[in-house]
């Protein structure tokens, strides 16, 4: 349960293919008080995001079809205007690169150290 | 670019960028392990369809088709010389290939279309017939261009069938002896790395298996190689060419025949005959000339052939290799994915059971140990896939129980089903024959295929299994049927495929390669239908063996139902 105001106005979004992922990253940031969205790919994603628009969103990005990458394109258009923080889980297309506060995290990757940067991002937002 | 000698023989670069850059730098596009190439050596550059090859100033030159050039636009076919690496350059053809469908129209079958009639035909096999017997004509001349003729059609036959270079040498070397009174005969190739002559075949005459040492003038090899063109040497003192006090009075040669093997390319080797006589024989015997100018021009002939089937059989031999490097490293790849991915499964779940662990919360331990436990099935079973798709094996055959096997495997993925939200319905076969088949492998086909339907239906929907004894075709046949996503008619050819998968980061692509492997090894096969949006039903059709047909049967016994061990 958030005990911080702050902390329990701030959602997090995670935007993974993978269960195993979602699981892991759900369950330690609900330990930590976190309020979690999750998402299987870009098209719930950026439904998810237009409806409870997220502080941070943390995006296993795939590069994939075509239809994936309009999906892609519209999440990112939507979390560009919005400011909202961004964290790049694996291989990040170049058309992300220039998305601002957005951060990348090369896989494979340890959960600890994941865990933190989402905290430090948190709190400096 | 297809690198056909060097170190990096059998390497294919695809020209799929503006600007490609060639050297010993690992930063390069095409990077040649090649000591004499400079490591900034050359560039491709592209200009709509076509390449330009530029030198950057290498220390060794760039070379295309033997000539050194600064800039040069490449045409199909080119060879690319960089150090000791030669590469061919295959691009679109120039002026494109004729559509000639219009300019050759294949009449009916109707006869009356069609007035011509076959008046003789002939098979190649009768070739000697075609070119008729040496002896028939009159004119010397005809008679030994007839004979020449047979010579270089049956050097032809040689070089055409066989792919394997030591039988095509020998078969020439055989030819060789057939038509020339040589008592000696070598072949040697060039070593495409040490650049040397390495002896391939060697034939005395009369005295196959001779162990006396050939020896072979170097003055001779070193004239032909440089000159590229063939000698004939009838009387060593007299020919000037090289210093009677030399090497080839002294071995006692009195005739030898050297011609080079000039391919498309290069000199890919030589071929030497002679007519031997001891140093202590060759002043009692009465010389005569056996070689002739005829002779060397024959040679030179049959030497070119020779060539020219030793490049295709290296390209050929470059050309699989390359695929095989290509296989190998989409393998390598798409398997490193895989476990990479498993890994981060494996990684994320021992985090949540350390925090579950610190912080005391037994949820969170059994979440995690759920995560690493599912991982370690998924990495088992790449790993048994991997294994029954490397395999050439034979099943082994029991008598078992269909019914048993097909009930291990829904019992095995219940817990996923139930996990995922899919009602999985098996009904047993009542009628079922006595059958044989190789329990683990059947187990192992129709898991792969049930986990698909399962993950097909992603959420919620319905897996049903039944099998049926068609008895017209001693099959029974094991349907497997889901309400799931379904799959797109132009993909159905290719799901068998290995590492086709839609599945993402879920599917190895190795399940249905595998299930169709092992039902092929039954003689049996696997066939699907599917509707878009409403789901699939494959077919797993398995021949009726009987204990009879089985290889181990342990009948005897009288036990059926524990002939086979399941490996999960």
């Amino acid at each position: 349960m958030p005990t911080d105001t702050t902390q329990s106005s701030q959602s997090i979004l995670i935007i993974d293919r993978s269960t195993d992922s979602r699981q892991v990253l759900c369950t330690a940031l609900e330990q930590r008080g976190r309020q979690i969205l999750e998402a299987g790919g870009p098209d719930l994603g950026l439904e998810l995001a237009e409806k409870h628009q997220p502080t941070l969103v943390i995006w296993d990005f795939e590069s994939g079809n075509g239809q994936t990458a309009r999906l892609e394109d519209c999440l990112k258009c939507q979390l560009q205007d919005r400011q909202t923080t961004i964290v790049l889980l694996g291989k990040a297309s170049r058309s992300l690169e220039d998305l601002p506060r957005s951060e990348f995290v090369a896989k494979p990757y340890h959960y600890g150290p994941l865990i933190h940067k989402i905290e430090s991002l948190l709190k400096s937002v | 670019m297809f690198v056909i000698k060097g170190r990096d023989q059998g390497k294919r670069f695809e020209l799929d960028r503006a600007a490609i850059a060639i050297g010993r730098d690992p930063n390069s596009t095409i990077q040649l392990h090649d000591t004499e190439i400079s490591r900034h050596h050359a560039e491709i550059r592209r200009d709509e369809e076509r390449f330009s090859l530029i030198d950057l100033g290498s220390s060794n030159g760039t070379y295309v088709n033997s000539e050194q050039i600064e800039h040069q636009t490449l045409k199909n076919g080119d060879r690319v010389q960089l150090g000791r690496t030669l590469l061919i350059y295959t691009g679109p053809s120039e002026g494109g290939s004729q559509n000639l469908d219009d300019a050759v129209n294949i009449v009916g079958n109707d006869q009356s279309q069609d007035d011509s009639r076959i008046v003789s035909s002939f098979g190649h096999e009768n070739n000697s017939d075609v070119l008729g017997r040496v002896g028939d004509s009159n004119s010397p001349w005809l008679a030994r261009a007839r004979s020449n003729l047979q010579i270089m059609y049956h050097t032809a036959l040689a070089v055409s069938h066989t792919m394997d270079i030591d039988q095509l040498l020998n078969k020439i070397m055989e030819l060789i002896f057939e038509w020339v009174e040589a008592d000696r005969g070598c072949i040697m190739l060039m070593e495409s790395t040490s650049e040397k002559l390495v002896p391939k075949v060697r034939r005395n005459r009369g005295d196959e298996r001779s162990t006396e040492t050939m020896d072979i003038s170097h003055r001779i090899l070193d004239y032909v190689m440089k000159q590229q063109e063939g000698v004939l040497t009838s009387n060593a003192s007299e020919d000037n060419r090289w210093d009677p006090g030399g090497s080839v009075v002294d071995t006692g040669v009195r005739e030898a025949i050297c011609v080079p093997m000039q391919g498309r390319y290069d000199i890919v080797g030589i071929i030497y005959i002679d007519t031997y006589t001891p140093p202590g024989d060759k002043f009692q015997r009465q010389i005569t000339r056996k070689f002739s100018d005829e002779h060397l021009k024959l040679m030179i002939a049959i030497a070119h052939q020779a060539a020219l089937a030793i490049e295709d059989t290296s390209y050929y031999s470059a050309m699989v290799q390359a695929e095989r490097l290509a296989a190998v490293g989409q393998t390598i790849a798409t398997l490193s994915h895989h476990i990479k991915n498993i890994l981060q499964g494996i990684r994320g779940g021992s985090y949540l059971i350390e925090e579950g662990l610190k912080s005391d919360e037994q949820d969170v331990v059994r979440k995690g140990w759920d995560i690493v436990e599912k991982n370690q099935e998924k990495i088992s079973n790449l790993v048994m896939d991997m294994l029954t798709f490397s395999k050439e094996r034979e099943p082994v055959l029991v008598a078992a129980d269909l019914n048993q096997v097909i009930s291990d495997v829904v019992e095995l993925v219940e817990s996923l089903a139930k996990q995922e939200g899919t009602d999985i319905r098996w009904q047993p076969i009542d009628l079922l024959p006595p059958m044989t088949f190789d329990a683990d492998g059947i187990h192992r086909c129709v898991l792969n295929v049930v986990s698909n339907a399962i993950d097909a239906c992603d959420q919620g929907g319905h897996v049903s299994i039944s099998a049926q004894f068609k008895a017209v075709e001693n099959e029974v046949h094991i349907c497997i049927e889901d309400t799931g996503v379904g799959i797109e008619p132009e993909e159905l050819d290719s799901i068998f495929n290995i590492f086709e998968s839609n599945k993402g980061n879920r599917g190895t692509g190795l399940g249905l390669s595998v299930s169709q492997k092992i039902l092929q090894e039954h003689n049996g096969e696997i066939t699907v239908e599917s509707q878009l949006g409403k789901g699939s039903c494959f077919t797993l059709r398995l021949p009726v063996l009987s204990s009879n047909d089985g290889l181990n049967s342990p009948l005897d016994t009288g036990d059926s139902s524990n002939s086979s061990e399941t490996i999960f």
